[in-house]
């Protein structure tokens, strides 16, 4: 146990230093990584694997269809833009501290020289987060398997006889 | 006590020094101003639905997952599929029968950044796709 005399002297320089330190850290976020900043495109493989051409041209059934898809998986719709084509699902999970996340992000487009298609694009991607609430993994789904069996179930939801992967 | 109460005050004067400059208050002349995190450029296209679109194709050609899209505000958030938590959010409006404009503003970890890079390549990639080159027979 120190003595009032020495507490006073030992805290009184070290306080203020620290706390304006800790004031600066609060203030300052750490600078990304310049790779972060880097944006290049996608491979051919990737983006193969990521969409589906559709024979059909309605776009809303290809819509309903994959909502479907992705509620029997548990998946529960957080965003959804059906002028724009867009559908964002979520399921969550938690795993002791941890939560984490599967996220499934979609976009349809018109395709084809002359009309008559819809292009689907999925990409699925795992999330975590710690204890502390910190993101704690971040990463695509690249497993061929899941995107096929999403894009096979649309079309046996759609009732299509045939479909092409570009 | 005397000593505590120099201490304390020591240490509040150094929160009120540290504390960030408020952006609003017309006291802060003496600093230089933040560099802008709203990186804008205009487009001559006059169909806002197809810019729509084919912003959502770039962003992801460009390796991100849409986190959000509404077509009444022109607005779209993304976010970087893999590892790093960079956010795109881009606005897209009508400037004129003939011309849109897009605003891209940046963020990681949920941090806005200044940096222009991811932007300039958005633009890059996203004018490719609204105006890609002739096919050649």
């Amino acid at each position: 146990m120190l003595a009032p005399s020495v507490r006073t002297l030992t805290l009184s320089p070290l306080l203020p230093a620290l706390m304006a330190c800790l004031a600066l850290a609060c203030t300052t976020a750490p600078a990304p990584p310049p790779e972060a900043l880097a944006l290049t495109l996608t491979s051919d493989a990737e983006r193969a694997l990521q969409t589906r051409v559709l024979e059909t041209d309605d776009e809303a059934a290809v819509q309903r269809a994959c909502i479907a898809v992705l509620t029997r998986h548990g998946f529960a719709a957080e965003d959804q833009d059906h002028a724009l084509g867009v559908i964002v699902a979520i399921k969550d999970a938690t795993a002791g501290a941890e939560r984490t996340r599967l996220r499934a992000s979609l976009a349809t487009q018109p395709a084809g020289e002359f009309g008559g298609q819809i292009a689907l694009r999925i990409t699925f991607q795992r999330l975590a987060w710690n204890s502390r609430d910190r993101e704690s993994k971040r990463e695509a789904v690249r497993e061929a398997s899941e995107y096929a069996g999403f894009f096979n179930e649309v079309e046996r939801e759609l009732a299509l006889p045939d479909a092409t992967t570009p | 006590m005397t000593k505590l109460r120099l201490a304390g005050a020591a240490l509040a004067l150094s929160l009120i020094t540290a504390a960030p400059a408020r952006t609003d208050s017309p006291f802060t002349t003496t600093r230089a101003p933040a560099p802008p995190t709203r990186h804008m450029r205009d487009f001559a296209t006059g169909d806002i639905l197809r810019a729509l679109r084919l912003a959502i194709a770039t962003l992801q050609d460009l390796g991100f997952a849409l986190e959000n899209a509404n077509n009444e505000t022109g607005t779209l958030i993304a976010s970087r599929l893999d590892k790093h938590p960079l956010r795109l959010t881009i606005t897209i409006s009508q400037k004129s029968e003939t011309e849109i404009t897009a605003a891209i503003s940046t963020a990681y970890a949920n941090t806005e950044l200044a940096d222009p890079a991811p932007a300039n390549a958005l633009f890059a990639t996203y004018e490719a796709a609204l105006f890609p080159p002739p096919e050649i027979d």
